[in-house]
């Protein structure tokens, strides 16, 4: 009998805010390897301020992010920098540096870490914009380009090191459907090619079920997980009125 | 932690108490950002930072293309003005060619590294508060720290030493300007001899003076740069911060230009120098 797969990311008892603020609390979760991971819930919920405690830019409050069983925050700064390279992180508003082109930009994380030879680094670079449909593109500016060419342009340089780990946050938000599920799809691919852990921040409903096959519900008036699993399972299943209401966009009763 | 805002019903005290608190907090912030250069520039010197040699470059081309010709233009008028003004006083004694000691004194000893100062403050200061405000809004810096890379080391670095670079070296050329505009207005509308002119210059400008305006040049860059960088670095992430940011960036530096020139200014009484 095989033993069951340890998870790559494992939350306890985490609780997230500002100054003495909680924003979230009681947050156990954990994400198994090659899992497309939803985060969901409505606005102001608190899913980015959770991305933050996830990618390492925000202390929790109180609790443990384990990656491999390792804590994050309990490891000194080396070690965490060591961990955050195994990370990809889409943002939402593509976060590209807007004073290199988008060939150095994908290209700044290999200089930084991968001790390539220059040929190696265009050769890569080029490798990666072609793989998120960007080929030839190296030398324009993050400003010249549209809205979900700048996703796709941002999500080359999240790949740029090969990451275990692959955060998203609201990588749909913006787009229309048709790039929407463009995004999707690719999502799906870099999981398979590069064996890679998905964690997507989001609440577009399409996206959830087309490619989610875990998931938590934050809720915003308790602040706190209020459900988890496949989102296709909470949606035939949940008893709880808050998601089935997202989950079926439902209106709200007297509205 | 951020100061709680204050209720329509609060007291004078309790408004005073916020005010308090506020400052504090903002030294504290100015002193935990010049800790953190300090260590960046250490980790720099023992090669283990971050350190883009190319946008260090370019940093300092443009300190020097984007303001040489307002530092050419502003020191060229103030020495005619200091020549101008002067002249009609020391006419009084028959004392023009004194002019010469004035322009030259003045300029090179403190008034070129003060008008460089607020031509930079205005040009690269207001950039840098800007360029790093728009990267903290558009999560850019985000995306530096979460590749493993100190902000500070890559962005914040290269432009205070672009800065302490660049400006004794614009300092200099404005004192040559500013003394080049008073020996245009007394050669050509006082008439002074040229030579005379020069030699008196020779004579009242002492080697310290230009060291001093060389130190006033060297704590105003840093100045500027720290205070450019820390407003973009601490910018609000919506529509107005930005702005304010910048804005933030010039009061800042020019206030701390203005409060410098006058310490500089005491301990150099106090030095006799």
């Amino acid at each position: 009998m095989d033993s069951p797969t340890p998870p790559i990311i494992e939350l306890k008892n985490i609780e997230i805010g500002y100054d003495d603020v909680s924003v979230l609390h009681d947050l156990s979760f954990s994400v198994k390897t090659q899992e497309i991971f939803i985060v969901m819930g409505i606005n102001g919920c608190g899913k980015s301020t959770l991305l933050k405690s996830l990618i390492g830019l925000k202390a929790p409050i109180k609790g443990k992010v384990l990656y491999n069983g390792k804590s994050f925050w309990d490891e000194g700064e080396d070690e965490q920098h060591q961990m955050m390279r195994d990370f990809g992180v889409l943002y939402q508003s593509g976060a590209l540096w807007s004073s290199l082109t988008v060939g150095e930009n994908v290209a700044l994380p290999l200089q930084l870490y991968a001790n390539l030879s220059a040929p190696q680094i265009r050769e890569k670079v080029a490798l990666k914009l072609s793989l998120v449909g960007l080929e030839g593109k190296e030398d324009i500016f993050p400003s010249d380009l549209s809205g979900g060419m700048r996703r796709r342009a941002s999500l080359a340089r999240a790949i740029a090191l090969d990451p275990h780990i692959i955060f998203f946050d609201e990588p749909s938000a913006g787009l229309d459907p048709i790039n929407a599920r463009k995004l999707d799809d690719l999502i799906l691919k870099l999981r398979d090619d590069l064996k890679a852990t998905i964690v997507v921040i989001t609440h577009e409903l399409a996206s959830i079920f087309a490619i989610g096959n875990n998931s938590v519900f934050l809720d915003a008036e308790s602040k706190t997980m209020i459900a988890s699993g496949d989102p296709k399972v909470l949606l035939s299943d949940s008893q709880d009125p808050r998601v089935i209401q997202f989950l079926t966009r439902a209106r709200t009763q007297g509205a | 932690m951020q100061s709680q805002p204050l209720l329509k019903s609060a007291t004078f005290l309790e408004k005073f108490g916020n005010k308090v608190w506020e400052i504090g907090e903002s030294i504290r912030q100015v002193l935990d950002f010049l800790g953190d250069i300090v260590v960046s520039t250490y980790r720099l010197l023992i090669g283990k930072s971050h350190f883009r040699r190319n946008d260090f470059l370019l940093i300092v081309e443009r300190c020097g293309i984007d303001t040489l010709l307002l530092v050419s233009l502003i020191s060229l008028l103030v020495g005619m003005i200091l020549a101008f003004v002067g002249s009609i006083q020391l006419k009084m004694f028959g004392a023009q060619i004194y002019v010469a000691d004035i322009v030259g004194i003045a300029m090179i000893r403190v008034l070129s590294a003060v008008m460089t100062g607020i031509i930079v403050s205005g040009r690269i200061g207001a950039s840098f508060g800007a360029e790093l405000g728009m990267m903290q809004a558009g999560e850019e810096i985000d995306a530096l720290k979460t590749l493993g890379v100190s902000p500070i080391e890559f962005l914040v670095v290269p432009r205070v030493l672009a800065l302490v670079l660049m400006m004794p070296i614009l300092t200099i050329y404005a004192d040559f300007m500013g003394v080049l505009g008073g020996f245009i207005i007394s050669t050509l509308m006082l008439h002074l001899n040229p030579i005379e002119y020069w030699n008196h210059t020779q004579h009242a400008v002492k080697l310290s003076y230009v060291w001093i305006g060389l130190i006033h040049s060297l704590v105003f860059g840093i100045i500027i740069a720290v205070a450019g960088c820390l407003r973009g670095m601490h910018c609000k992430r919506d529509s107005t911060g930005v702005g304010d940011a910048t804005t933030a960036a010039v009061v800042t530096a020019i206030t701390g230009i203005v409060i410098a020139t006058a310490i500089i200014t005491f301990i150099c009484q106090i030095l006799e120098v």
